[in-house]
């Protein structure tokens, strides 16, 4: 909220402290304190980055196809099963446990199952993320429609709304920020368990590229694949708080303010 | 909110368990892929008894540990970055991009520089604990009520008081909010680094179960793992509402929004 305007100067300081790190990490390169080739230079990362640029794009939009169909699957799917469990006290008193017993899984857990079930392709990352990246829309959907003003509630009773009125013109709208902000956090945890899933099964992806590279021992394109993967999650960040911002304008600054 | 037992969501979970029992048995199910929930609790209690399920979680908690590390580090900064905003604007672009990087990637590095064993763990584990920590810190510490902290510059306390007695409790919210999003990935990081690269831990165990098609025990340390992590998110519940005691009354005489 506060960090809205931010004049070149304060910039600039983010920038040297970046600039600082970077120095500290080339000193201990160049000081040799670590082995040679477990540890590349920035300069070396980055001359990786630039040879490896032809190959970055294919895997990074691998990783960002899956991550956004498993966020598409899991954020409906949650936001669907959060809903219910607003809306339904009968729906959600037969299935709260079950649900309960569910959420804490992590979902890291299920990549033996998934692999069993799925086989080693796409399908596998995306189950596996959307599994992980439901509950927060679900928390966010449940919660966004309990913590509807009862006053609402009781206005849309005195005006004769129906049933399903009510639930269209008076709960949705209430809980669609709630619901925004659940989808926001799953977006996030989509790419990293995306990422995870390519960590551990080295297919494709860029995730995948940083595995390999590890195990062969190719410091220099291990480092490129964090880069490329930390620009990807920035991107994603960035342009899901814009998104955030434009859909919650009418809801007032403190929804769509926020950082 | 809820009293008395769950005799819905019970009564679900057994016919779920029921049905998977039946299924199982009459094979309508690949009986490979879907053993009965029979063998997987006998399989669940032979490993706790033969101590291999215990003693391999065990040293995934132990490398969960280094959460706790990251608390006692990112508690301090995060305080002293939510006090200055000179601090953040130095610190800011670099945990902006630091976390937008998928947390357990950091193993890899990690893996090269120290070599494989228990060091790259805790590092993924410690850097993946930290940025929630900080960030939540940080939030709590600026949403600090200024009445707080005009009340302590009134009475013209000391500085290790006011840090002690105002600032900390009153940053605790933030606190505990990051601790409770920081542990539990925590622990999925630390299973996902012994996944990847690892030669004990849980993770190890649950993806050689699944290679060596061992597929009880896959399902009985998956249910181990829903377990722990069920009791992670309780254990930190119980902590957070006993040492927040006061904030919920407060919230209630305020009656503002806190969360």
């Amino acid at each position: 909220m506060k960090r809205a305007h931010r004049s070149h100067a304060e910039r600039l300081r983010g920038c040297a402290f970046v600039a600082f790190l970077a120095a500290l990490w080339s000193g201990v390169c160049a000081s040799g304190v670590v082995p040679e080739g477990q540890l590349p230079s920035p300069y070396e990362v980055l001359r990786a980055f630039i040879a490896e640029s032809p190959r970055l794009p294919a895997q990074a939009l691998a990783t960002l196809n899956r991550t956004l169909l498993a966020f598409l699957l899991g954020g409906l799917g949650g936001l669907g099963l959060g809903l219910g469990h607003g809306v339904f006290p009968l729906f959600r008193k037969t299935t709260h446990l079950a649900i309960e017993g569910l959420r804490p899984l992590p979902s890291v857990a299920l990549i033996p199952l998934g692999i069993l079930l799925y086989g080693m392709g796409n399908q596998l990352n995306i189950a596996i993320a959307a599994f992980a990246c439901a509950w927060p829309c679900f928390i966010s959907a449940r919660d966004g429609v309990r913590g509807v003003n009862p006053m609402l509630l009781d206005t849309a009773r005195t005006l004769g709304l129906g049933r399903a009125q009510t639930i269209r013109r008076v709960l949705l709208p209430a809980a669609f920020p709630a619901m925004v902000t659940g989808l926001r956090i799953a977006l996030g945890i989509a790419f990293a368990v995306e990422v995870s899933v390519e960590l551990v099964i080295p297919k494709q992806g860029l995730g995948a590229l940083a595995s390999t590279a590890a195990l062969a021992g190719e410091s220099g394109l291990l480092y490129a694949a964090i880069l490329a993967l930390g620009l990807v999650g920035l991107l994603l960040n960035h342009l899901l708080r814009r998104a955030t911002q434009r859909l919650l304008r009418s809801y007032g600054p403190q929804w769509s303010g926020g950082a | 909110m809820r009293r008395g037992p769950d005799w819905q969501g019970l009564v679900f979970c057994l016919c779920v368990a029921l049905a998977w029992e039946v299924a199982a048995r009459q094979e309508l199910l690949p009986p490979r892929l879907f053993p009965a929930l029979t063998s997987v609790l006998a399989q669940l209690a032979e490993g706790t008894a033969s101590g291999a399920f215990p003693r391999a979680l065990a040293k995934t908690l132990a490398c969960m540990g280094a959460g706790l590390l990251a608390a006692a580090c990112m508690i301090p900064l995060g305080i002293w970055a939510g006090r200055s905003e000179q601090v953040w604007r130095t610190i800011g672009p670099s945990v902006e991009f630091l976390r937008s990087l998928p947390p357990a990637l950091m193993a890899l590095p990690a893996m090269l520089l120290l070599g494989i064993g228990d060091a790259p763990k805790i590092f993924a584990v410690f850097f993946a604990a930290s940025f929630p920590i900080l960030l939540c810190t940080m939030d709590g510490v600026r949403a600090i009520p200024p009445l707080f902290l005009d009340t302590a510059r009134t009475l013209q306390v000391k500085p290790s008081v006011l840090l002690f007695e105002v600032i900390l409790p009153a940053a605790a919210p933030g606190v505990f909010s990051g601790l409770k999003t920081a542990l539990p990935m925590a622990f999925i990081v630390a299973m996902v680094s012994e996944m990847i690269g690892g030669a004990d831990g849980i993770g190890h165990l649950l993806l050689r179960s699944q290679r060596s098609f061992d597929i009880p025990q896959m399902y009985a340390i998956i249910l181990v793992v829903a377990l722990t992590g069920g009791g992670i998110a309780q254990g930190l519940y119980l902590i957070e509402s006993f040492s927040l005691r006061w904030y919920s009354g407060w919230k209630r005489v305020c009656g503002q929004r806190c969360d």
